[in-house]
């Protein structure tokens, strides 16, 4: 029921008075007055008390939203009637919605309709870019020097379409030796051009020394031996004479391991490479690579693995998804909007000029010894295949940040003590960079550092032939 | 008025009883925190609260302000043990406080929908576990009153699922509106606030952060539309959380805008209250009340979102925006004539102000570091005019 026209002039006056002007005057009873600024929150609790006092009920509660309230909603307090309004309904009736609430009218021919157009769009996606935009698309993954563009956020999550995209399938060349380099955002050269990277250098400052050798930049981000043998299983038919594994704290960390697994879908949507490349260790090392895949099939089911999989085999959006995207942001919007992230991370070295402190090591109890015993078993297994394994230990953080604990372990003398046991080649750089070196954390370098990572790498590779 | 079990009682059709059922048989909260770690804190969060408002609905009779501030106090202190401590002494891994986005979340909404229960006089053990885990609501906005849990919609059901899959279209049409928006602006993370206020010119600065509360908007809309559509499927209007925020022209309209139903709670348990004993104050109680009630309630928002300083620092500045604008409006506004508040330019100027105050806190807000030091650096750098860049 609506207030009568004396009860809304009772009220009027009444806020006359409590508000000292007559800013009321002429507003219509039913206009929300927070909404429309007309009172503002302290106002409306005088106003309130000022009704309180003389016997209204509450204002607020009962039903009306603070937002809704209105001249006539302070009458009916003022009257002691309880006047709930419904929800704004007005909110609902945009033109959109009305559209939208029209076609539901048949909810499954709007369902059906919708599928067919998202699959007839994911269709045209991929003949345009299959058939029309392959070149784009190739200029996109940077000819295939690297499995994504240089920052991860423009990486799908399918190790298989990536490989399938990269060098190492579309153009290697038959009479160079093949070096395998597996790693994380590091190793890849996050945020630099793929020249830049560590991988690129390495092998030119082989080349130098008269090395035939191809380097594949095969590094995702990520710190997980498990990734780097879903990625060896995609290439395992390659030949391949060295691979070199890229590790840190964070490789044989449990609780850091955890934390990747959980954090990282490409890792767990990539689950069957991982169970193939099982098949190929003996049945005697099996262990602790099923303990190890089974915290990977407990991450994939609450990644949603089996439903993303099925998006990665039946829709081109999941795969084409960052390509597009980037048209978008960096292509298609203007200069002043576009997508910068090279040249602004380029121009920022947080490191630089900064003081730190970095606790090296990893605590004794969190040690994943599964981790450890999965890449001597996964050595052992390139060994029989003739291939030299080098353990390249990447660096932690400014030199001179770092902090010794004599409580900690620290990734280099693991690396170290899996070297003596199997015969790998261990490059310990955790300490061959100083600040200023990094990009936007110590995880991701500059240009300068990655050629000096590239040749100390190259120097440990081929100690007696320096160019 | 106080809700009561009689509310229910609106006979409800098959196929949103079996909507609702299915719901809660797959879309459980419980099952969902089961696969984020939350169940147990949220299974004794819902058992003590349930408790609390039991005991209180039997003290209201005798003592009503005591008995509720001691429930409201006993769930506050019970939310922020089993969110926050963890975090704050330093000891993540104890199970009960395992970080995760999904879980905070649940729990501070059951935090919320718990102190709204203590408004009811009476709750069956049945009717309390439907409220607090209703599942299109649990995780997030809008704020489910019991009233408006209660009452169930009437009508043809298939209007209802039209209705539903309507606004859920169009929540997915805005979530995905965010994310191609989301690379484009400077608050996405604490590092790509680092770029951005190393490296963007302070124009383009502060449109990024004017389309980092886009995206917000987008997002949270987005989502909030489609609780709202699944509710309505279930045969529960949930109410309205956005009313087109960027059209608001003053900070209090803004928030009459903005995640409304939060608004609501906060206006009805912190505001309120806090305001009523401020302007009985005997010297300069409108004064004070005008200028102190925005804050303390903008804290308390703040420090609900998550107890940090950088929240709550979110909230100082909003509370302090509110309580000028509280100030402007009651001294200043009056002695302006009629044509200059009705001009175009002043209109103009109030919302530029307006929207550049909210931005500005976006970057407290958004990046949600702790590491207040560089955040408040680059907030000053932004506010600054012509130092950024």
């Amino acid at each position: 029921m609506g207030a009568t026209v004396n009860e809304i002039e009772d009220v009027r006056a009444i806020l006359h008075g409590v508000l000292g002007d007559d800013r009321l005057e002429g507003v219509a009873a039913d206009i929300a007055l927070l909404k429309s600024g007309l009172l503002t929150s302290i106002e409306l609790v005088s106003v309130s008390l000022e009704l309180e006092r003389r016997g209204a009920r509450p204002v607020l509660g009962g039903g009306v939203a603070p937002g809704a309230i209105s001249l006539d909603t302070l009458a009916a307090a003022l009257q002691g009637r309880v006047e709930a309004r419904a929800a704004d309904e007005t909110l609902t009736q945009t033109p959109l919605l009305q559209g939208l609430r029209g076609a539901l009218r048949r909810p499954w021919l709007f369902a059906l309709s919708a599928l067919a157009g998202l699959l007839v769009c994911d269709r045209l996606v991929t003949v345009a870019i299959e058939q029309h935009a392959a070149g784009a698309y190739a200029a996109f993954l940077e000819g295939g020097k690297r499995l994504y563009p240089f920052a991860g956020g423009w990486s799908q999550d399918d190790f298989r379409f990536a490989v399938d995209h990269h060098a190492v399938r579309t153009r290697r060349s038959p009479s160079q030796r093949l070096t395998l380099f597996l790693g994380d955002s590091g190793t890849i050269g996050s945020f630099v051009a793929p020249d830049d990277s560590l991988v690129a250098q390495m092998e030119a400052g082989l080349q130098q020394r008269g090395e035939r050798v191809n380097v594949a930049n095969l590094a995702w981000f990520g710190r997980l031996t498990a990734k780097d043998l879903m990625l060896l299983e995609l290439v395992w038919d390659l030949p391949f004479d060295t691979v070199v594994f890229t590790l840190g704290e964070d490789h044989f960390s449990r609780s850091k391991v955890d934390m990747w697994l959980s954090r990282y879908r490409h890792v767990s949507v990539n689950l069957p490479l991982y169970e193939a490349f099982l098949q190929r260790i003996p049945q005697a090392e099996r262990g602790p690579f099923q303990a190890l895949g089974a915290r990977l099939a407990q991450t994939d089911v609450r990644h949603l693995g089996p439903l993303r999989r099925w998006g990665f085999a039946h829709l081109a959006a999941f795969h084409y998804g960052p390509f597009l995207q980037r048209v978008v942001q960096a292509t298609l919007a203007p200069e002043w909007l576009a997508a910068r992230e090279r040249e602004a991370m380029a121009q920022r070295c947080t490191t630089a000029g900064q003081t730190g402190t970095l606790a090296d090591g990893i605590d004794l109890d969190d040690i994943d010894a599964e981790q450890i015993a999965i890449l001597r078993s996964t050595i052992r297994l390139l060994q029989r295949r003739n291939v030299r394994v080098v353990l390249y230990v990447e660096p932690r953080g400014p030199a001179e940040w770092l902090r010794d604990l004599a409580t900690r372990k620290q990734a280099a003398d693991i690396a170290r003590e899996i070297g003596r046991d199997t015969g790998a080649t261990v490059v310990d750089l955790s300490r061959a960079l100083q600040g200023g070196a990094f990009l936007d954390t110590t995880a991701h370098y500059t240009a300068a550092a990655n050629r000096v990572l590239g040749a100390s790498l190259a120097s440990a590779l081929c100690p007696g032939d320096s160019p | 008025m106080s809700t009561t079990e009689s509310a229910i009682g609106v006979e409800r059709s098959a196929p949103t009883l079996g909507l609702r059922a299915a719901l809660s048989l797959l879309a459980h909260p419980l099952i969902v925190l089961t696969l984020c770690d939350g169940a147990l804190p949220a299974a004794a969060f819902f058992a003590l609260s349930y408790l609390v408002c039991v005991a209180h609905a039997r003290l209201r009779p005798k003592w009503p302000r005591a008995s509720f501030a001691l429930a409201a106090a006993t769930l506050t202190a019970a939310a922020l043990l089993l969110r926050d401590s963890a975090r704050l002494l330093g000891f993540a891994d104890i199970g009960l406080a395992a970080p995760s986005g999904l879980r905070f979340v649940g729990l501070s909404y059951a935090y919320l929908r718990a102190v709204h229960a203590l408004d009811c006089e009476k709750w069956s053990l049945r009717r309390y576990l439907r409220y607090f885990f209703f599942a299109p609501t649990f995780f997030s906005g809008p704020i489910l009153a019991p009233g408006a849990h209660d009452t169930n919609l009437t009508g043809r059901a298939s209007s209802h699922i039209a209705e539903g899959a309507a606004r859920c279209v169009s929540g997915l049409v805005r979530i995905t509106a965010a994310q191609v928006l989301l690379s484009l602006i400077p608050l996405e993370n604490r590092l790509a606030a680092r770029a951005s206020f190393a490296s963007w010119p302070l124009p383009l600065l502060w449109l990024g952060l004017f389309g980092s509360g886009i995206w917000l908007y987008l997002n949270f809309s987005g989502f909030t539309e489609i609780y709202i559509g699944v509710s309505r499927m279930c045969g529960v209007r949930a109410p309205e959380n956005f009313d087109n925020p960027f059209a608001a022209a003053t900070i209090t309209a803004f928030w009459q805008r903005w995640h409304i139903t939060l608004g609501d709670w906060l206006r009805g348990h912190v505001y309120d209250p806090v305001s009523r004993r401020l302007i009985a104050a005997p010297r300069h109680g409108m004064l004070v009340a005008s200028l102190c009630a925005p804050i303390v309630t903008m804290v308390a928002c703040g420090a609900w979102h998550a107890l940090s300083v950088s929240y709550v620092a979110w909230g100082l500045w909003h509370g302090a925006c509110l309580g000028l604008h509280a100030a402007w409006t009651r001294w200043a506004t009056p002695r302006l004539t009629a044509g200059v508040r009705g001009h175009a330019a002043y209109r103009a100027a109030a919302w530029t102000l307006t929207h550049a105050a909210v931005a500005a806190s976006w970057v407290l807000f958004l990046p949600a570091s702790g590491d207040i030091g560089a955040v408040a650096r680059l907030h000053m750098l932004c506010i600054a005019f012509g130092s950024g860049g």
